[in-house]
């Protein structure tokens, strides 16, 4: 009896799903009914692992929201979504072409070497009105200043920007063993504006690295041409030093930009062995490589207190430690900050490209005009993390219901809520007590960003609370001062090769001499034995054979012998 | 007749299996290799190899590393194996069952938990997890692959025949010397397939090393994917081509020692 109740829980355990799969075919099967009278289209997108809002709920699921968006359009759009978890396993999957796809959101430099080898193409003109419109002019400029074989402006016809953000340092400055080592968070806190500290004895082992080529390569080269040099005869300048030209305003905004943008993407032979020399003394100190795990382990605070990371992952890891110590003590809690370098620091981008083979251009543009409404942006922003592109009353509403000390948690406006602030500057902020901290507030203009996409652009001001310095907000958007600072990372062409080898004799291990001379042993004591083997096995041989050889030659005569006895007879 | 064609046909799955997922793919990674990026025939991928002294060097440490490890399995799995194969000592399967249990989870689980345990055991030594690279990659390497070298030893030793033991204590040997005569050779062939099930995939293995090590000690295994994930497939496909000749040549030389084993199986 209990075997067959047991029988009959295991099938039933075995066909529910399915059970539910044929309830859920059936209301599929209805929408489907629905809109048979229209046009059917899969557009297929390639992206990034959690890249775009997806969820059960159909309300924020951007799939979906698209799919009714079309409908009303007269199109039935289904959206096939696939990801990848490195530009060069995408670029690879679209070389071998075994799959079409309409839509691929690679990095920036992927975009420019698509270009080069004419793997896309250009987006129609006025195609995307919502992206006209609502684009970032700060995005907008920067993306129109990249130089594709000399030629400028290439990159805004053949994609559109999706998300954007910056290469940084995430740190702890209340690492439990930075007090033993005698550093103050208010040290730290300095110490993290500039590249060089990395490579400063008093954060050995508490750095962890980023396990991508380029990156890396990125701090490598911000830290070898932090002063001026001598390169092929030619007289470059410093970064440290063409910050201080920047500063006392001899150079303005866009030729600093392009000075700094030069000696960053430097990448011939001696550059590349400057580096390397480099990278290998900062792996010596480094606690570690990492790609995705840093995040968790910065938020959970145990195993390093520095971490080079990109704004969105920064962000994120952020939100995980205020969820992680929520029940701590304010002591114990941890506090990760972010810090860009003044004198220079990578800023990127991914962007939305059509692939050559792609049948869907039109909707394909559909879709991107889609995403780029300020609400369908800020549903994405909210959702994954990361800062779009996109500007505009949305965003912008809520950026301030999340951080800005006027608004409430619904975005609604109170002026009165100021009265319990003082305004303070943001250089003074970091000689305040934490407690202090909260009666503050620091204002922070972001016109650069949303102007021309918000109607009154004075309403890009925000008042944020000292307390947040450095934290998700300033992450996610840096501040005007720094904004020259900031270069772009280009594709590195040919010098890619170089660079890959490069980083291998950064990446490999170097062994201590004993190593060698064991291996060396052992090889030599393996042959020696394999040698010593094979002569006892001839031996071996040689003495049977003789040994058959005597006992032949022995039965050989006592035949002899029976033969003579039996003959005698 | 009808039989022998109905037996053959019983090979048909994992032949299709064999020519589909092994076969083709080897052919797949041989053209890789020497061909070019356009698909000409070169011969760079072979010249950059043995001429790069990094990837050479990032082979020693592979070997160096497999071997550690397959020495250190053995070491511990031995006379664990020995143990458990005793009656005596073992009257149910339940404790061989504990330790081959740990690698029915999944291994990237099991290895992410190591690592986080590990980190809290340095902690109080005062030092981390990244100050010893090493020591944790052994570590991790040692505590994935010993279920894979107990079972082998463990199966053997069941089948091991004590009739020869005690013969040889009756002839008079002292206990090292029964071990060494009438003990060890009766287990070869188990620690041969113990120390191949380590050897090789301890060179080729990457997640270990780069979790353990927190990235600080490349393995050829790590090397191959850094090619292959930054589209260099030439060169990726070359150093798999080495690694199979690796593979060819252990097998070639513990075939060597396992037919003779066998051999002398087999007089008894």
């Amino acid at each position: 009896m209990k075997q067959r109740i047991k029988n009959i829980i295991f099938s039933l355990a075995i066909f529910l799903p399915f059970l539910s799969s044929v309830e859920k075919e059936a209301s599929s099967h209805a929408k489907i009914l629905r809109a048979q009278s229209e046009e059917n289209v899969t557009l297929s997108i390639y992206n990034w692992e959690d890249y775009m809002a997806m969820d059960d709920n159909p309300e924020i699921d951007i799939p979906s929201l698209f799919h009714d968006y079309m409908l009303e359009k007269g199109k039935n759009v289904t959206i096939q979504y696939s990801t990848f978890d490195t530009n060069e396993t995408m670029l690879s999957q679209l070389k071998i072409g075994s799959v079409n796809y309409d839509l691929i959101c690679p990095s920036d430099y992927v975009i420019q070497k698509m270009i080069k080898e004419d793997l896309i193409v250009p987006f129609d003109d006025k195609s995307t009105p919502f992206y006209d419109e609502n684009v970032s002019p700060f995005i907008k400029d920067k993306i129109s200043s990249i130089e594709i074989d000399g030629k400028k402006g290439l990159l805004s016809s053949y994609c559109r920007p999706y998300m954007w953000g910056t290469l940084g340092i995430l740190y702890n400055d209340r690492y439990s063993s930075l007090s033993s080592r005698g550093i103050t968070p208010k040290e730290m806190r300095k110490d993290m504006h500039s590249w060089l500290s990395l490579w400063n004895d008093k954060y050995d082992n508490l750095l962890a690295i980023k396990d991508s080529m380029r990156d890396t390569y990125a701090v490598g080269v911000l830290k070898t041409y932090q002063e001026d040099f001598i390169l092929d005869g030619k007289k470059y300048e410093g970064f440290s030093s063409l910050k201080i030209k920047h500063d006392k305003k001899e150079i303005d905004d866009e030729t600093y930009n392009q000075k700094l943008t030069e000696i960053f993407n430097l990448c011939d032979d001696t550059t590349l062995s400057l580096v390397e020399k480099e990278l290998v003394s900062l792996k010596k100190r480094a606690f570690g490589f990492e790609v995705d795990s840093g995040k968790i382990d910065m938020a959970k605070g145990d195993k390093f207190a520095i971490n080079i990371a990109w704004s969105g992952d920064a962000a994120f890891a952020m939100s995980q430690a205020d969820e992680f110590s929520s029940e701590k003590s304010e002591e114990e809690k941890i506090v990760l900050k972010y810090a860009l370098p003044d004198t220079g620091a990578n800023i990127w981008f991914d962007g939305w490209v059509i692939p050559k083979t792609s049948q869907n251009k039109e909707i394909a543009q559909e879709f991107i005009n889609f995403l780029s409404q300020s609400e369908i942006a800020s549903l994405n922003m909210d959702y994954i993390g990361y800062t779009p592109v996109i500007a505009g009353e949305d965003i912008l509403s809520l950026l301030k219901s999340y951080y800005d000390v006027r608004y409430d948690e619904e975005g609604n406006y109170h002026p009165e809520y100021l009265d319990d602030y003082q305004e303070i500057k943001t250089s003074d902020i970091d000689s305040l007590n934490e407690e202090e901290k909260n009666i503050y507030y620091y204002v922070k203009d972001l016109s650069y960003f949303f102007s021309s996409t918000i109607e009154n652009s004075e309403d890009a001001i925000f008042y944020i609370d000292a307390s947040q310095r450095d934290r998700q907000f300033d992450t996610q958007y840096p501040d005007k001062e720094i904004l020259p600072s900031l270069c772009i990372m280009n594709d590195f062409g040919k010098q890619n090769d170089s660079m890959l080898k490069m980083w291998e004799r950064v990446k490999k291990t170097s062994l201590p001499l004993w190593a060698y001379i064991l291996l060396l042993v052992l090889v030599i004591l393996l042959t020696l034995f394999l040698i010593m083997q094979s002569i006892y096995n001839h031996q071996k041989k040689r003495r049977r054979k003789l040994r058959k050889m005597e006992r032949l030659q022995k039965s050989k005569k006592s035949d002899e012998l029976i033969k003579t006895l039996t003959e005698n007879l | 007749m009808k039989d022998k064609v109905f037996r053959k046909s019983l090979a048909i799955p994992f032949s299709l299996f064999l020519v589909l997922f092994i076969i083709i793919p080897i052919l797949f990674i041989i053209y890789y290799a020497f061909t070019d990026a356009n698909g000409y025939f070169t011969l760079n991928a072979f010249k950059e190899f043995f001429t790069s002294t990094t990837k050479l060097n990032i082979l020693l440490v592979s070997v160096l590393i497999g071997l550690f490890n397959t020495v250190l399995c053995i070491l511990i799995a031995y006379p664990l194996a020995f143990l458990l194969s005793n009656p005596k000592i073992n009257r149910s399967y339940v404790l061989v069952l504990l330790f081959v249990l740990p690698s029915w989870i999944n291994f990237v689980l099991r290895t992410g938990a190591l690592r986080d345990l590990l980190s809290i055991v340095l902690k109080w030594f005062g030092t981390t997890t990244g100050q010893h690279p090493l020591f944790c990659t052994m570590v991790g390497m040692v505590l994935n692959y010993l279920p894979f070298t107990i079972l082998p030893l463990y199966s053997t030793m069941l089948k091991i025949d004590y009739s020869r033991v005690e013969a040889a204590k009756d002839l008079g040997c002292n206990p090292f010397k029964t071990f060494i005569r009438a003990f060890f050779p009766q287990t070869l062939p188990g620690l041969i397939s113990a120390s191949m099930m380590v050897f090789m995939p301890t060179i080729s293995s990457y997640v270990i090393s780069d979790t353990m090590s927190e990235g600080k000690i490349m393995l050829f295994g790590n090397s191959i994917y850094l090619s292959f994930s930054n589209s260099d497939w030439n060169s990726g496909s070359f150093m798999s081509l080495i690694m199979l000749l690796i593979i060819f040549i252990a097998m070639l030389a513990t075939g060597k020692f396992q037919s003779e084993s066998e051999r002398s199986n087999k007089t008894w």
